[in-house]
């Protein structure tokens, strides 16, 4: 006689979930040492298509206005199919105040209570006092280790002031994509504050590496860039992609 | 088949425990997702128990996925730590076990 199916009850769809949390999991705690390789190969795009995608990015990034809609979807699909990976303005239906803008060059990130021998603002403990806006960084902070960061002025959220708890821990570490169009380079970096020194003049700003990495001061880019979201951010570490 | 590295460190009773509550149709599928699971728990014990100092280099083996390089590695490693990945291993069965009969 069979046995009844009644007694196998486990769901696969359950294991799936289990495994899609484990993995999320463990790219938080090792997400800094994990060996750095490229997310996927480009798809090969034709040079004058090339061109007039960076042509396309370069006045956005310029005009610093919103683009309409459909353009917009349009622009990040030809971006996605540039880069091999999808990019994506909106995630979850969160946006960031801006997708295109002008990035302020900000000091090294303080991210961790010792990260500089030099601070010393608890006297004898050389604790930084002041917490930074998203909290400290992940446990893993290897010194010598490129840190590509961004800053977005968050505050300027339309319903910011009402979910500010839950939009920290949403933004917190997210990895986005930064494109020069100007100079073709691409970095992906990780949200580290949501607030800036001077959010009137800069929609952005960048920590000293990624400044240098993205070339983002280039005499041809002024400070201009590009930001989307990565869908699959568990898959992309941060670093530079050349385009 | 080919064994994986961290296979004969997890208990096979436990592991044939979870599968055989799935459908026969699902037990392959299922197989190969808590093999992943395991894979991921088993990375993260040797990571945990790894000095910074070698962090991105055992990271580095440990994604390579081979086999044999993993084996010879984890052979030299103390005693200690086999251990502790056997039992990590276990619990990690058992609590994905839980977790599925809810």
């Amino acid at each position: 006689m069979p046995s009844p199916s009644a007694s196998k009850t486990f769901s696969l769809q359950l294991l799936e979930e289990i495994y899609q949390k484990k993995q999320q999991e463990f790219a938080l705690k090792f997400d800094k040492v994990a060996p750095t390789t490229p997310i996927r190969d480009p798809r090969p795009t034709p040079e004058p298509e090339r061109d007039e995608i960076f042509a396309k990015l370069e006045a956005a990034a310029a005009s610093l206005s919103i683009m309409p809609e459909k353009e917009l979807l349009y622009l990040e699909q030809q971006v996605s199919d540039l880069l091999g990976f999808e990019i994506s303005s909106s995630l979850d239906g969160q946006r960031l105040t801006h997708s295109f803008g002008k990035m302020q060059a900000l000091d090294e990130f303080t991210l961790q209570p010792t990260q500089f021998e030099t601070v010393a603002s608890v006297r004898g403990a050389a604790i930084k006092r002041g917490r930074p806006s998203l909290g400290w960084d992940k446990q893993f902070l290897d010194k010598n280790e490129k840190q590509y960061l961004l800053a977005n002025h968050l505050v300027l959220l339309e319903d910011w002031h009402q979910k500010y708890a839950h939009y920290k821990n949403w933004y917190k570490w997210r990895k986005l994509l930064l494109i020069n169009p100007f100079n073709r380079i691409a970095v992906v970096v990780e949200l580290a504050s949501y607030t800036l020194p001077n959010p009137m003049q800069f929609q952005f700003g960048g920590s000293p590496d990624l400044i240098r990495a993205s070339q983002a001061w280039s005499p041809e880019a002024q400070g201009l860039v590009c930001v989307f979201f990565i869908p699959d951010a568990v898959n992309s570490k941060p670093g530079v992609l050349k385009l | 088949m080919t064994t994986l590295w961290f296979e004969q460190y997890a208990s096979d009773a436990l592991y044939n425990s979870v599968i055989d509550g799935f459908a026969a149709d699902e037990q392959m599928v299922a197989s190969e997702k808590l093999l992943m699971i395991l894979e991921l728990a088993a990375r993260e014990i040797l990571l945990v128990e790894t000095e910074d100092e070698y962090l991105a280099e055992v990271a580095e083996l440990l994604s390579s996925k081979d086999a044999a390089e993993i084996t010879d590695w984890l052979s030299n490693q103390p005693l200690s730590i086999t251990d502790s990945l056997r039992e990590r291993l276990d619990r990690t069965i058992l609590q994905i076990q839980a977790q599925l009969q809810v």
